[in-house]
Formats: structure tokens, C-alpha cells, sequence
């Protein structure tokens, strides 16, 4: 009796996990980062959030016409630091350009194009997003997109 | 020893447990069946000048200042992984012209000074209107007046 009661409630229960409609999905964790770097693709800084309140090493340049490839790197909560293919492939890298027409960034894998279009002087900040929301956002950089 | 009363009424709380708030979910008009993902831009000959991925694009237009530039449009139903930036497959792309009538197109130039687009939706031309000069271009997919789909700002320039 005892036996059969237990295959009930399996049964139950295995009805009731049918019954939902919400798929069962592998969450990936947020990014849990404490700063964010800019490298060229030699690896040289070329700025740094300090405290993620404001940038260390000036702004960034980039001749209209012309394109920057660029590395985001992020620093980890011990100073570590780590890219984000590291913690799979739900994360990407966005940029918010102020004068959208002025330049815009085409991201790769590993890497991606910070390309140049009409001279301007603007501000970017860059945007670690987990699959449909932002994890990391970082404050304004200056931009200047040079005129060639 | 559980009677069986309480074994049903156990089995009835499991039951209504198993999706939280599913009585309070708001319910979805039905959706259109058409899914588009991406837009590729081709040029006349067939050329792939640009294609969106998620939020951003591979490939940016340059407009002759003198010529314009004719492209054509094409959509496509599937979308590549976040880490998979690859034009979307051939066999995935599709014209607006096996579609019924209801379905139309919509280019927006943010700066007109700049260029200017005349075309239907399976593409059209861009003409130039001021030489060493950028700005970026939305399309806009709609079903009647309903908004299907919208792809990010395409950076362009014109030279």
C-alpha cells in the first residue's frame, strides 16, 4: 500500500512538472565584476574605470573613417582580471554612443571594432549585458572621432 | 497511514503549486506567426553590404555621392548565437515579396540633410545629399500598423 502511495505522488509530482509551461533553463550567474578596462588588441590600457564612478587614462580617438579594434577586460572583486568569454558566451559587450551617427562599435569574439564616421566629440560608456538585461554599466568616456 | 482524501487534496495543492500566479498571468494577444530576426542589405548585383545581429550590425553602406546606392532588402527568420557573428544563412533569408501585401516596410534616415532613401519593401536607393557626411537608417518591419519587428540603427556614410 505504502509502495503504491509513493508511485502516486511521482506521479504527481512528474504531472505537475509537465504541467508548467516554464521551460527548465541553465542561469547563467551575473557578472560580478568591479572595474572595466579598455585594451587595444596589443593589450595596451588605454583607460579604466576607477570605482566604476569615473576613468582613468583620457578618452578615447578614433580618426572618421577609420576603426579601433578594442578588448573590454573587467577586473574581478580580488583585482583578478578576466574576459568575458571566460564566463561563457550569455554575456556581450554594447556600447552607447551619444551622437549615434558620429561612430559605433561592431562587436567580435575576443575582440570588436570601434568604427569611426563623421568627426565628432561625444561620450560612449559601455554596457555588460547578460542575455536581455545589463550587468555592468559603466560611466561616460569622452570620444572624439577625428576628422582624417 | 494517509487516507485517501488527504492524498487528493495533496495532490491538488501540488497541482495548482506547479505554476505559481498562473491564474494572474496576463493573457498574450496571439502573436504573428512571421518571426523575423535580422535584416541583410545587399546591393544590386547581390553583394552583401551589411547584416544586423541582436543589437548591432556587420558591414556599414557608403553611398556614392554622385550614383546613390540601390540596395535590396532581405530578412531572416533565424538568429545566430550572441557569440556567433556570422551572416545569417542563405537559406534562412526571404523577400518581402512572398509575403501578403499587409506587410510593409519602413525606412527612416535620421538626418535627411545627409541622404535621403526612396524605395518599396523589397529595397530601394539611397541618394546622397551632402559628400563626407553620416548618419544612420532604421527599418522598420510592420504588419497592417502593428511593428513586427525592428532592427538596430544602421550606421551609414556618404562619400
Amino acid at each position: 500500500m505504502r509502495n503504491g502511495l509513493q508511485l502516486f505522488m511521482l506521479g504527481v509530482l512528474a504531472c505537475a512538472a509537465a504541467a508548467c509551461e516554464h521551460p527548465i533553463a541553465v542561469i547563467t550567474p551575473h557578472i560580478e565584476a568591479s572595474e572595466l578596462l579598455v585594451r587595444d588588441t596589443s593589450g595596451r590600457l588605454l583607460a579604466q574605470t576607477v570605482d566604476n564612478q569615473r576613468w582613468t587614462g583620457g578618452s578615447i580617438e578614433v580618426p572618421a573613417g577609420d576603426s579601433l579594434p578594442l578588448m573590454i577586460r573587467l577586473l574581478d572583486f580580488q583585482g583578478r582580471e578576466f574576459s568575458l568569454e571566460s564566463r561563457g558566451s550569455d554575456y556581450s559587450v554594447r556600447m552607447d554612443i551619444e551622437q549615434a551617427a558620429s561612430a559605433v562599435w561592431e562587436p567580435l569574439t575576443r575582440f570588436g571594432w570601434l568604427r569611426g564616421f563623421a568627426p565628432a566629440t561625444t561620450r560612449m560608456r559601455i554596457q555588460i549585458w547578460h542575455t536581455d538585461h545589463p550587468d555592468f554599466i559603466t560611466p561616460w568616456l569622452p570620444l572624439t572621432v577625428r576628422s582624417r | 497511514m494517509i487516507s485517501a482524501s488527504r492524498v487528493a487534496v495533496l495532490a491538488a495543492v501540488v497541482f495548482l503549486a506547479a505554476c505559481g500566479g498562473g491564474s494572474d498571468t496576463p493573457v498574450e494577444p496571439a502573436r504573428p506567426t512571421l518571426q523575423l530576426r535580422e535584416i541583410v542589405i545587399t546591393d544590386s548585383t547581390g553583394r552583401v553590404l551589411s547584416y544586423s545581429h541582436r543589437d548591432h550590425w556587420h558591414g556599414f553602406p557608403v553611398v556614392p555621392m554622385a550614383s546613390g546606392l540601390a540596395v535590396r532588402v532581405f530578412y531572416s527568420t533565424d538568429q545566430r548565437d550572441a557569440d556567433d557573428h556570422d551572416m545569417p544563412a542563405r537559406t534562412s533569408w526571404i523577400t518581402m515579396d512572398t509575403l501578403s501585401a499587409e506587410y510593409n516596410v519602413r525606412t527612416v534616415i535620421s538626418d535627411t540633410t545627409v541622404a535621403r532613401f526612396s524605395g518599396d519593401r523589397r529595397g530601394g536607393l539611397f541618394t546622397g545629399m551632402r559628400a563626407n557626411s553620416a548618419s544612420v537608417v532604421s527599418f522598420v518591419v510592420r504588419r497592417g500598423t502593428a511593428t513586427l519587428f525592428e532592427a538596430p540603427p544602421l550606421n551609414f556614410t556618404v562619400r
